[in-house]
């Protein structure tokens, strides 16, 4: 047993280091250490010295910081609301707004278009079309499901009889909610904000298609300087920008998750009363902000030539001289690379989440920190540095496969440990006790208890890294990856790379079998045993 | 036999448990009492192996329990929150300790509805926790304890968050189950009331030690210091002869109403007015402001009119010199 | 207990349900990972941009002649897998390289991402295609990036060159893609700068005609263009675009919706070069080879919307019927572009973004 628990120990700690090391550490340093040709430091002043790295930093900052103040405006009501749901309705709920996450901006642009369109919004008197309004409602539209997700997620464990308790010593509605629910939501809220920051800080799809080339943040100059320039130098000075701002950031983040919850959880569901208004309030703001461009999309993709059908749906079928495989491998791949993805980023983040819960402080730190950074970091850097960093045998990774569901993983380990760790740091000492107590040893107590328990977040987690993965975030666009192995994101870009009503059509049937699938898979992943278990 | 000698336990500059000796016989149910922060939680703990201690030893039938952990020792445990798992049935709640001790399932099935039909849930294995009330989920806390048949079972609170009425009946309910199990207890409540009404001995414990232990007849008639004595609800505590002395609520007599002022202070008697009274149901609780030692209270058969002179025998073998 | 935790809680891993996965996990990842074993002796690695595609019956036919498989990697637009190849200059991922163009050619032969290869098909290439003497990148296909329009929807008789756009009858009626972020933007910036005599006073009385610009192709076609139900009839596409709408309408059509404006096409020509320092040099040359053989050549129109730079290949109905080249096509040589691209961009973003 000693053994085995030294080297499972081991593993733990181990797991999540190598993974970050050899796949996020090595491949970024490289990228900075080549770009900046370090320890010469001129490249890196002329960075910050330039009047319009701080121009796109300001802008950077302060459309994350909107964008994330509007997330959790149009999130927090919304969570509140899938948190008092039942079981079944909450499931299929957190499982549908997942759906937004996957979709390429492309799509998304395009339902956009047809919605500004339709309501006057691209030339009317309201004009969203290449404005800060438009990534901004893209970044809500997208990260929406972030906040409900997580959030909801971990107050439905909370003890509503405090805010019971607050209301009947005269507390008004929004002051309970102040006082009392707010505070013990704090972990959750804070890494759910934290998530969505990242995700518009390194906004790169949104900033260029929505808000036009007249907006430009850290992240599509990165892209700008790498890719259209070729100037390696400059993309490592912005990369390095880029890190120490999300650095500190996840900084102020985890400090604020660290404030632990004020009261225990009680993993225990007693009927929430749920006001009829604001039940419907949160329901028509969700149809109409996710609702209303996904209608966009099926309505594209059932329309042909002359009138409605599954025209577009039944070509998929075959595969298109555009492409390099049928769209039916696309759709076999991207699952396929979502399972191991999925896998992956589990079993990394579970690792990582026992040690940022229970290691020393300062690993735990480091983890944390260290494992949340590829959410804030440029796609690029990671694709490119992957590229020029795991170039010799044995770690010539450059285009194996499997680095594909890994890149992926990177983006959803973070997620998973977000979702983990506030729910093992809930878990009430007592029951730990009660149950060794009973004769449980730890790794019992931790099957016993712990398990089932962050069971809930895992699989909320996991699902995420699902999502990532089919909708292909991350650094593999900046991979060279077999064509053969296409998948569907990337066969919906090449279908929309050519004009054609019968190509579109067909693209937007993929973007919405994207849609169903991702629904779906969450579904699926998300009433695991585990979760039927803790049901409520 | 449970053995506790010398242990201390400290949190940083404050001494939990200071060099603490305890003895609890077989089959013997002992109510630890004291204040919040005396201490009682964590000698719980300690005896369970949740709590590292600094020194002394704690011996169950002769086994020094020190280098053993929490789940090898052989204790139950059961908290003021139920800590039941919500993700589990009251069946399988109740089976768990013995599901660790590897025992089989039929073992298991019998012995699970043997706890529910002794703590009077025949019939719930099945139900989801989430199901039950208060006092439900205290019993199958309660049934899961003991389902492991632990040498030793420490109770920490375990009423403490029921209402009165949940409490009262449990109170009978409990040490009758425990009883019937011969099972060694150690439970603690800040409740004197309780611990008179379930142990068969009450050790009343103060900052970090146990200052007095005795039946709750002795323990209650006959105080050791201010401190127990405030504790077990005595109110009357005087000074006399510059020491601290006790007059207990069952030592007075009222002697005669409306008497005249001349003709009291004769004897063991004191001059008293009638500021209120109680009735307790057969008794009264009644206050009285005496001329000499201030506000007093006894318990009475028959109690005169609020602000009645009257003048009051004490029964000097029911007066108790204190310690401190 | 909470000090030793991890340790304890670890060892779970190691057993029950847990270690499957872990085994699985491990599985998963190894049989990935021989999949893409590209040590193979008898395996080209061609890296290309994401649009390329070769039909299954062309690849095992270049397999059954050679002995050779073929694995494709796309690697992204042009301008991505060419800073992936200088990144990895030396120690290349791939054999071959398939796409770059001459906008990025020069950068590519600055880096010396190329190894000498003349291949005997190359005399059979259209004249004018082969730009690089030394040849170190062979012309595999051409095509023009032209100002579009929908022929229905112009508010005036058709333009017929680059000043016509200027005309106030075309008012908000241009979307062009920023050169930043577009290869077809890029081209049409160069096509401007050769093709009108000052070409930043033109820029500036397009803006003052009110172009619209996006950032890529497709939120340019589909997003403000008639055709994805935009509002402007004229975009900067491909002479390749008309053919496409005819092959792809629903419902079908006869005749293209859209026209190029000749005057406006600048011509891009994809090239394909052996790498240096791949060990396979002769899996590479041959495929280059098989890059210009008649059968890759001929599906190439209809795969990727491009010209064959062979002249014997023929042109599939459609492009015959549809597709219209530029008789002079503007153009520019690489190493032009290359030394000027950035000022250009810049003063181009001067000009037309702030």
């Amino acid at each position: 047993m000693p053994r085995a628990a030294g080297l499972a120990r081991g593993l733990v700690l181990m797991i999540p280091a190598a993974f970050l090391a050899l796949f996020y550490c090595y491949p970024v340093g490289s990228v900075i250490v080549r770009g900046l040709a370090l320890p010469d430091l001129a490249p890196l002043g002329e960075v910050f010295g330039s009047p319009r790295l701080r121009e796109v930093m300001w802008f950077t900052s302060w459309q994350a910081v909107l964008s994330t103040a509007a997330t959790l405006a149009v999130g927090l009501p919304a969570a509140s609301v899938v948190a008092r749901l039942g079981l079944r309705v909450r499931r299929w709920v957190r499982a549908l707004v997942t759906v937004p996450f996957v979709l390429p901006t492309v799509v998304v642009a395009g339902a956009f278009q047809t919605v500004f369109d339709r309501f006057g919004l691209h030339d009317g008197a309201i004009q969203l079309h290449h404005t800060v309004w438009a990534i901004l409602l893209a970044h809500v539209f997208f990260n929406y499901a972030v906040v409900v997700r997580v959030v909801s997620t971990y107050w439905a464990g909370l003890d509503h009889r405090l805010e019971e308790q607050a209301r009947v010593l005269g507390a008004s509605r929004w002051t309970t909610w102040w006082e009392v629910t707010f505070p013990r939501l704090r972990p959750a809220v804070a890494a759910a904000a934290a998530v969505v920051f990242l995700f518009s800080f390194t906004s790169f799809g949104v900033v260029l298609i929505l808000g036009g080339p007249r907006h430009s943040t850290i992240e599509t100059e990165i892209y700008r300087m790498a890719v259209t320039r070729s100037d390696l130098s400059g993309a490592a000075g912005l990369a390095v920008v880029q890190l120490g701002a999300v650095l500190a950031l996840i900084l102020l983040s985890t400090w604020l998750e660290r404030r632990r919850p004020t009261t225990t959880m009680v993993w225990r569901p007693e009927s929430r009363p749920l006001a009829w208004h604001w039940l419907t309030a949160n329901a028509a703001v969700m149809a109409t902000l996710l609702g209303v461009p996904i209608l966009a999309l099926v309505e594209r993709s059932v329309a042909t030539g002359d009138g409605y059908g599954f025209d577009h749906y039944r070509a998929l079928g075959e595969r298109t001289r555009l492409l390099p495989a049928s769209a039916v491998t696309a759709i076999v791949n991207s699952i396929t690379f979502a399972v191991v993805a999925t896998i992956i980023a589990m079993l990394v983040g579970l690792s990582a989440s026992l040690v940022v819960t229970y290691g020393q402080r300062a690993i735990a730190r480091v983890f944390d920190l260290g494992l949340t950074l590829p959410l804030g970091t440029s796609a690029v850097t990671i694709g490119f540095g992957i590229l020029i960093a795991l170039d010799t045998k044995p770690l010539d990774f450059r285009t194996s496969t499997w680095i594909v569901p890994v890149a992926h993983a990177l983006v959803g380990v973070p997620f998973v440990i977000r979702c983990v760790v506030p729910v093992l740091r809930s878990i009430d000492p007592g029951l730990r006790e009660a149950v060794a107590v009973l004769g449980a040893d730890d790794r019992r107590v931790w099957r016993e208890v712990d398990l089932p328990i962050a069971g809930r977040g895992l699989a909320v987690g996991g699902g995420f890294a699902f999502a990532v993965s089919l909708g292909e975030f991350g650094a593999t666009s900046f991979l060279p990856r077999r064509a053969d192995l296409l998948t569907v994101p990337t066969a919906i870009f090449r279908l929309l790379g050519q004009p054609g009503e019968a190509l579109r059509g067909q693209a937007m049937a993929l973007a919405v079998i994207l849609m169903v699938l991702v629904a779906a898979s969450v579904l699926l992943i998300e009433s695991g045993r585990s979760t039927t278990e803790t049901a409520f | 036999m449970l053995q506790v000698c010398g242990l201390s336990v400290r949190f940083e500059a404050m001494k939990a448990l200071d060099n603490l000796n305890l003895e609890v016989r077989n089959g013997e149910i002992l109510a630890l009492v004291g204040p919040s922060g005396c201490g009682k939680s964590t000698l719980l703990r300690a005896i369970a192996g949740l709590q590292p201690v600094d020194t002394g030893t704690i011996t169950l039938d002769g086994r020094e329990l020190g280098s053993l952990r929490p789940h090898q020792r052989g204790i139950g445990l059961m908290f003021q929150s139920d800590a039941l798992l919500a993700h589990r049935t009251v069946g399988e709640n109740i089976e768990f300790g013995l599901r660790m001790k590897n025992i089989g399932e039929p073992a298991r099935v019998t012995r699970t509805g043997e706890l529910l039909e002794l703590v009077g849930l025949g019939g719930y294995g099945q139900r989801r926790i989430a199901t039950l009330s208060g006092g439900e989920s205290q019993r199958v806390a309660l049934a899961r304890s003991l389902a492991p048949e632990p040498k030793l079972l420490l109770l920490d609170e375990p009423f403490g968050s029921l209402d009165r009425a949940l409490r009262d009946r449990l109170i009978d309910d409990v040490p009758a189950i425990l009883q019937e199990a011969n099972m060694t207890t150690v439970h603690v409540t800040h409740d004197h009331g309780e611990a008179f009404a379930v142990g068969h001995r009450v050790a009343v414990m103060d900052s970090g030690n146990v200052v007095h232990i005795g039946t709750p007849e002795e323990v209650w008639a006959h105080p050791n210091s201010t401190t127990t004595a405030r504790f077990l609800g005595h109110a009357n505590i005087i000074a006399l002869d510059s020491a601290a002395h006790l007059i207990r609520a069952d030592a007075a007599d009222v002697d005669s109403c409306d008497v005249d002022r001349s003709t009291l202070l004769a004897g063991n008697a004191l001059a008293a007015t009638v500021v209120s009274r109680r009735y307790l149901g057969g008794r009264y609780l009644v206050r009285f402001e005496t001329d000499t030692f201030g506000e007093l209270r006894f318990e009475l058969d028959h109690a005169p009119a609020v602000g009645a002179r009257v003048r009051l025998r004490i029964d000097p073998t029911r007066v108790v010199r204190l310690r401190g | 207990m909470r000090l030793h935790a991890p340790l304890r809680i670890a060892s779970r891993l190691l057993r029950g349900p847990r270690s499957i996965v872990v085994v699985a996990a491990t599985l998963a990842v190894a049989a990935l990972a021989c999949g893409s074993e590209d040590s193979d002796p008898d395996t080209v690695v061609v890296m290309a941009h994401d649009s390329f595609v070769i039909s299954e019956e062309a690849r095992s036919a270049f397999t059954e002649e050679t002995g050779i498989e073929v694995e494709i990697l796309a690697s992204g637009d042009t301008g991505t897998m060419v800073s992936q190849a200088i990144l990895t200059a030396g120690n290349p991922i791939a054999d071959v390289m398939f796409g770059i163009d001459n906008t990025f050619l020069q950068r590519g032969l600055d880096a010396d991402l190329f190894e000498i290869y003349r291949s005997p098909r190359l005399d059979k290439v259209r004249a004018g295609l082969a730009l690089d003497d030394e040849y170190r990148v062979t012309p595999i296909d051409f095509g023009d990036v032209c100002i579009n329009y929908w022929i229905d929807e112009l508010p005036a008789a058709a333009p017929s060159s680059l000043e016509d756009l200027l005309n106030p009858a075309f008012a908000d009626e241009l979307v062009v893609q920023s050169p930043e972020t577009s290869s077809p933007g890029l081209a049409f910036l160069l096509a401007t700068i050769v093709g009108t005599p000052d070409w930043e006073a033109y820029w500036e009385g397009l803006v003052e005609n009110g172009v619209s610009v996006t950032a890529g192709w497709q939120d340019a076609y589909y997003g403000e263009f008639v055709a994805g139900g935009g509002d402007r009839s004229l975009v900067v596409s491909y002479a390749s675009s008309p053919p496409a709408e005819v092959i792809y309408a629903d419902p079908p059509v006869d005749t293209a919706p859209t026209a190029i404006l000749a005057d406006s096409c600048f011509r891009q020509i994809e090239f394909a070069g052996v790498l240096r320092g791949t060990d396979d040099p002769d899996s590479a040359r041959r495929f280059i080879d098989f890059l210009l053989s008649e059968r890759f050549q001929e599906e190439i129109p209809l795969s990727m919307f491009v010209f064959p730079a062979l002249t014997e290949a023929n042109l599939p109905a459609e492009f015959v019927e549809h597709a219209r080249l530029a008789d002079e096509p503007l153009t520019m040589d690489p190493t032009l572009i290359e030394q000027n691209r950035d000022a250009w961009i810049d003063r181009w973003n001067e000009i037309v973004l702030s």
